[in-house]
């Protein structure tokens, strides 16, 4: 693995910084317009390519990877945006993957941006709780998806849904059709989006009704890394944040970051930073080799949501008093990056996979004695 | 030598297919097998060491990452970590010498005369030549430019008074290179010396330090009025300072390989000692706080690698490996301890038995283990002394206010 950054991966890490300096607007979240600011700022991403992040369509002259979707994903956690950054991207690698020949017309859609976020079970690590049915009419589906990440602002749903054979299978659902009911939740993280959303009777358009399991969990494996490269932003932003109130505040005569209370605090916060980029780099030039991710995309998972949340309420404690106000921005951080923990699977769940792997297969070679 | 080219042109997999075929063909009969035994006891064990050593040096298979004149390879980084991994992978044990031959030879190339050259280098390479380093004092450890020893010029000589500690293999190197201070008139960081001192001249006694586990590797080095020419000299008199950054930034360069290796060799054993049911009949590997903290440590050992070889990038990208090296320290040498710490632990009380219980997991190995690795936050700069350049240098914050008078 080579760790060097293309000219042309730096420059679309710094064209997406200055533009969501210009336009993020975390606390717009917290208020009535939220719906229509994540749907502006999502407007102004997709314009420079964000939404095709991943895709490799030659008749769009469009060629990136999971690296250039992290690194994307890593200025949005630094800009704590409010937009749905990885339920779409979950979304394109669904419908780069349809069988069915909606995908590509979908996929035409939300390059030209519409929002279309996938409702994946890995998102809360449930089951699924919605069926689908093809009748005379066409397919319809039934059911309850609990909590989606960017359901808020979405206007197109990909669902994962069991089939009357028991298999799974992803269907698009227009979040305007009939029978549909969007009920935003209120939550830790207002920049999330999260929504809770029904199904009675909706008619919907099959995107993968065979062999849908492969392709879900790629799908599942991409939005957990996009999340962990989030929570690496968040991380590093709430840190600099952190070091420079180190510098300006003083007490007893001097900056408190001369004291080593803060400053060894500030070390750590840096080492946990640095741990999960290195785990998110890992992961994301495994994904775009091709080759098995899974243990990797865990590992980026558990060490940056795990980080973020230790950074943030660090970098609230060097802050003191004015850290617990609402005034000032540092609990933006701490929200998303508690909020970044417990989306697509906790911590405990993404050790589990990596314990599974080391302490129960068997032994290559076999048993050693 | 037969050549004199340096591999850097070739790709990496035609690097590593010449080292396999080397290997191969020079490795010892049976080499790798079950049934292969090194000879026991430390010195047929050097001898054992030195004698593979001379002919993987003849073929330039030992000091890589120097240049090709000086019987290197001027390996690039990407074959310098295919060369650890094969090493590893095979089993094959470190050179001897491999301080001088990672601090000391770098910096001679770098910065010594033609003559020092000619002379120390190849019976470093060969195994001939041991090099230990003699930098830490009684008095000076974080503060290492606080150094007391002291070399006063006597026309073309220089004599040597003080103390070394923290000395890795004085009792079987013939080298020591050492920081001494030249004049003491000068700033702290000014007036140091970086000297080739032979461990045979009158005067240098070596007292063994024994460790918490028992084990005798590092010494006390004493120097009595011990004269060197000022050929010994490596840099400039008084700028030895500048030297020794050198040497440590390589340290910190190259660290990380070795490292990697060694966390991971530990992690599959301590993995393998959880799957097994233990003597007091419980299998670690069924508890679930136990499967977590393995899984926390091959997180910790991927880590390792992987901010490696970040680094490595940046160092290719910018010249010079930077105080990011601090970041992986700090890391790595709290995950060492903690790893020896969890291998003792998964055994529960049956963790407590020492070499020579018949009961005792890994014959003992981890009892040795948990207590010899309290020195990895300790040894080669404090983790404090790491939080601290960590904080100043990379995230600049302000030194100590206490430490604003002295520099």
């Amino acid at each position: 693995m080579e760790f060097q950054l293309t000219a042309e991966q730096v420059g679309l890490q710094q064209s997406v910084r200055r533009l969501l300096a210009a336009r993020a607007a975390p606390r717009s979240a917290f208020t009535e317009e939220a719906p229509a600011q994540a749907r502006a700022l999502w407007a102004a991403l997709n314009d420079v390519g964000l939404g095709a992040l991943g895709l490799d369509l030659p008749q769009y002259e469009l060629t990136s990877t999971a690296i250039e979707q992290m690194l994307v994903a890593e200025e949005l956690g630094r800009a704590v945006a409010p937009v749905p950054f990885t339920g779409v991207a979950a979304a394109t690698s669904l419908l780069s993957r349809g069988t069915e020949p909606a995908a590509a017309h979908l996929l035409e859609q939300v390059i030209e941006g519409r929002i279309t976020v996938a409702a994946l079970p890995a998102a809360t690590g449930g089951g699924v709780d919605v069926k689908a049915a093809a009748g005379d009419e066409g397919w319809t589906v039934d059911g309850e998806v609990a909590i989606v990440p960017g359901g808020a602002w979405a206007q197109t749903l990909l669902v994962v849904a069991h089939t009357t054979n028991g298999t799974p299978a992803v269907l698009a659902v227009e979040l305007d059709a009939p029978g549909v009911t969007t009920t935003p939740l209120p939550a830790i993280d207002p920049t999330a989006g999260l929504a809770q959303v029904g199904f009675s009777r909706t008619p919907a358009v099959p995107v993968l009704v065979h062999d849908a399991d492969e392709a879900i969990s790629a799908a599942s494996a991409l939005a957990t890394l996009l999340v962990a490269a989030e929570s690496t932003g968040v991380a590093e932003r709430a840190l600099r944040i952190a070091a420079e109130y180190a510098l300006t505040r003083r007490q007893f005569g001097h900056p408190i970051g001369a004291f080593q209370a803060i400053k060894h605090k500030l070390a750590d916060m840096l080492v946990l930073v640095e741990n999960a980029r290195s785990a998110c780099y890992g992961a994301a030039w495994q994904l775009s080799g091709g080759e098995d991710a899974g243990l990797y995309v865990a590992m980026a998972k558990a060490v940056a949501s795990e980080s973020a949340t230790q950074v943030a309420a660090d970098a609230l404690q060097i802050h003191g008093g004015i850290g617990c106000t609402f005034e000032h921005d540092i609990h933006l951080y701490l929200r998303r990056a508690k909020s970044g923990q417990l989306l697509y699977g906790d911590t405990a769940e993404h050790l589990d996979v990596i314990a599974a792997a080391l302490l129960d297969e068997p032994i290559p070679g076999g048993a050693t004695r | 030598m037969t050549e004199v080219t340096s591999t850097s042109a070739q790709s990496t997999g035609e690097f590593r297919a010449e080292l396999s075929a080397w290997l191969d063909a020079n490795l010892p009969e049976g080499w790798g097998t079950p049934a292969f035994r090194m000879p026991k006891g430390a010195e047929p064990r050097r001898e054992f060491i030195r004698d593979l050593q001379r002919r993987m040096a003849e073929d330039r298979w030992i000091a890589i990452h120097w240049p090709a004149e000086f019987g290197g390879r001027g390996a690039t980084m990407d074959q310098q970590i295919a060369y650890h991994a094969e090493l590893a992978r095979r089993g094959v044990p470190r050179p001897l010498g491999h301080i001088g031959l990672n601090l000391c030879g770098p910096t001679i190339i770098r910065h010594g005369t033609d003559w020092q050259r000619e002379r120390f280098l190849r019976p470093m390479l060969v195994g001939e030549e041991i090099w230990c380093e003699g930098f830490s004092e009684p008095g000076a450890g974080s503060d290492l430019a606080g150094l007391r020893t002291r070399g006063r010029i006597e026309g073309d000589e220089m004599v040597i008074e003080g103390q070394k500690t923290w000395n890795t293999g004085g009792h079987y190197a013939q080298w020591m290179f050492a920081l001494v201070r030249t004049d003491p008139d000068a700033p702290k960081h000014e007036g140091l010396s970086f000297v080739l001192i032979p461990m045979d001249a009158p005067g240098v006694t070596v007292r063994p330090i024994e460790r918490i586990c028992r084990e005798h590797d590092i010494n006390d080095v004493f120097l009595d009025s011990v004269r060197i020419p000022l050929t010994h000299v490596v840099g400039p008199l008084h700028g030895g300072w500048g030297v020794t950054r050198t040497t440590l930034n390589h340290e910190r360069y190259t660290q990380f390989l070795a490292s990697q290796i060694g966390f991971r060799r530990t992690l599959d054993k301590v993995v393998d000692l959880a799957r097994r049911t233990g003597p007091l009949g419980r299998r670690p590997a069924d508890r679930p706080e136990v499967r977590s903290a393995l899984a926390r440590k091959w997180i910790a050992s991927e880590l390792i690698r992987l901010h490696g070889l970040r680094n490595i990038a940046s160092v290719q990208s910018s010249g010079e490996p930077g105080p990011e090296g601090a970041i992986m320290k700090a890391f790595g040498q709290e995950q060492e301890k903690q790893l020896h710490e969890l291998a003792m632990d998964l055994s529960g009380a049956a963790g407590l038995l020492d070499r020579g219980s018949a009961l005792a997991p890994d014959r003992g190995k981890w009892v040795f283990g948990y207590l010899r690795s309290r020195a990895s936050t300790i040894a080669g700069g404090t983790s404090e002394i790491q939080h601290n350049v960590i904080a100043e240098r990379v995230l600049g914050m302000p030194r100590d206010p206490w430490l604003t008078q002295e520099s």
